[in-house]
């Protein structure tokens, strides 16, 4: 019994340690909003991005085409890393990517690791995060995958007592999670290994982005696209940290500008014209 | 930031669930770890032919010299390009044995090492033959010492379930992460993550102890 005594004595310790912790943080909590109350917190957002002469765009680059790693330059290229360039011209300043894991961008971003996020990252996924968003930049589709000859699927309600895949924290999943009657959701790192499970038959169907499934499966011909599209069409946008007004201003402006002057339209035909 | 515990307890049904996952992988892989790492550990105590030795050898060098993470990527997601396909679940249940049973079978090689060679000699010269000396004179002494570095197998066991979530399976920390993108809480989340993973090897460590305090009756 006196062994049990001193467990549960380390236990009770570690809860008051904890609590503690909690106590502390909540009084750091006053701290900030007593120093939200000044006017005008200077935003220095953009005059710090000026200065530096040089926009931090975090990513996570394993999503082709919108970002992913050359394979033989080790450089990031894709959609989003062509936009962010032509927005730096704009902007005249330079862009440093920095490619990181894709669960931990948005933390990345309001810790101030990067300026903004530039990583085909919907208005849905970033919403639970406390942060700016940019305009929308593209629309994206999520549909369903399956494999050659499995004619069960065609619609999403056929998608009811199916193995269904998707990338983890992405908008399919929210997409997946608000399907009912699902048998299992499979939560994946990467898509590609959803797709391992796809042609291995360990998942009946994989939902994913409209673009990555278009470039990314159209050399696979075991695999092939159901064309409706699932749950609400993603809003893709740029993300910046939370009161960052001055940069997010200037970022939409600059975006308008290369829309306007068919830079744009380019970059888009370049990596997301559909060949199917 | 102001913390806010409501998204954990909106979310405890989800915790618990996962935590009935990780329980499950852990206690089944660290049952096969067991009977591995007794039959690896003991048949590498004893003079057994040579070819066998060596592939016991390469076992646990490779099992131990790669990490987990690789190991369960390689059953799951590359054992299908030969024709090996099976499901998550066991995919992870035979990765984490075979790694947990190659380190656990150093432990129980050491803990019969430790048995004084005096206590074979003198065995034998009672009338065993080999098998009987081991199974009534050498186990139940190594047991004793084997107990603690097997029962530190299984906590570090329960930990590297974490890694699983690699292969599609949502346990706990598939679960915080998923919970976190949804709410991006990350500090209430990851606190009760980490306060669930502790709960469970602190059961482990007081189980150790009892087990240890109660040996002495089941095996003397």
């Amino acid at each position: 019994m006196f062994k049990f005594k001193q467990a549960s004595a380390v236990l009770v310790g570690l809860l008051a340690v904890i609590l503690f912790m909690a106590g502390g943080c909540a009084d750091k909590t006053t701290d900030k909003s007593a120093d939200k109350s000044q006017p005008e917190v200077s935003d220095n957002s953009w005059t710090t991005v000026e200065k530096n002469g040089e926009l931090v765009v975090g990513m996570c680059a394993q999503y082709p085409p919108f970002e992913s790693i050359n394979e033989k330059t080790n450089q990031p290229e894709g959609f989003d890393v062509d936009l962010a360039n032509a927005l730096g011209k704009n902007l005249g300043v330079k862009v440093k990517f920095i490619d990181a894991q894709w669960e931990a961008l948005l933390a990345g971003v309001e810790k101030g690791d990067y300026d903004v996020l530039i990583t085909c990252m919907s208005k849905q996924e970033a919403a639970s995060a406390n942060i700016n968003v940019s305009d929308v930049y593209y629309e994206l589709n999520d549909i369903i995958v399956v494999k050659q000859g499995n004619d069960s699927i065609k619609t999403v309600d056929d998608l009811k007592d199916k193995v269904v895949g998707v990338q983890s924290a992405s908008s399919c999943e929210i997409a997946a999670d608000s399907l009912s009657g699902l048998k299992e959701i499979k939560r994946y790192n990467y898509n590609p290994e959803a797709f391992i499970d796809l042609t291995n038959d360990r998942v009946d169907a994989v939902i994913v982005g409209y673009a990555y499934a278009a470039t990314q499966i159209k050399d696979k011909s075991d695999l092939k696209i159901i064309d409706t599209p699932v749950g609400e069409t993603s809003e893709i946008v740029m993300v910046n940290k939370k009161g960052a007004d001055a940069l997010t201003a200037k970022l939409n402006e600059a975006l308008k500008a290369i829309k306007a002057s068919g830079e744009y339209d380019q970059i888009h035909d370049k990596w997301l014209k559909l060949q199917i | 930031m102001e913390l806010n515990f409501d998204t954990v307890i909106r979310n405890l049904p989800l915790f618990w669930q996962a935590t009935l996952i990780t329980v499950k992988i852990t206690v089944l892989a660290f049952v096969f770890a067991l009977i591995i790492a007794f039959t690896v550990g003991v048949l590498r105590s004893y003079k057994i032919p040579g070819l066998f030795k060596v592939l016991l050898a390469v076992y646990v060098e490779i099992f131990r010299g790669t990490p987990l993470l690789i190991q369960l990527f390689f059953i799951y997601y590359g054992l299908p390009s030969v024709g090996i396909i099976m499901d998550a679940f066991s995919a992870a249940v035979i990765g984490l044995a075979l790694n947990g049973g190659a380190y656990m079978s150093e432990s129980v090689r050491a803990s019969i090492l430790s048995v004084s060679k005096g206590q074979e000699e003198a065995a034998y010269s009672l009338g065993y033959n080999k098998l009987e000396a081991i199974w009534h004179i050498i186990l139940p002494q190594a047991i004793r010492v084997a107990i603690p570095p097997l029962m530190n197998g299984f906590s570090s066991m329960l930990k590297e379930t974490s890694l699983v979530s690699v292969i599609s399976i949502t346990e706990l920390t598939r679960t915080g992460n998923l919970i976190y993108s949804r709410t991006a809480r990350p500090f209430e989340i990851y606190l009760t993550l980490g306060l669930f993973y502790f709960v469970l090897t602190f059961s482990i460590v007081l189980l150790a102890k009892q087990i240890e305090r109660k040996e002495r009756r089941w095996i003397l």
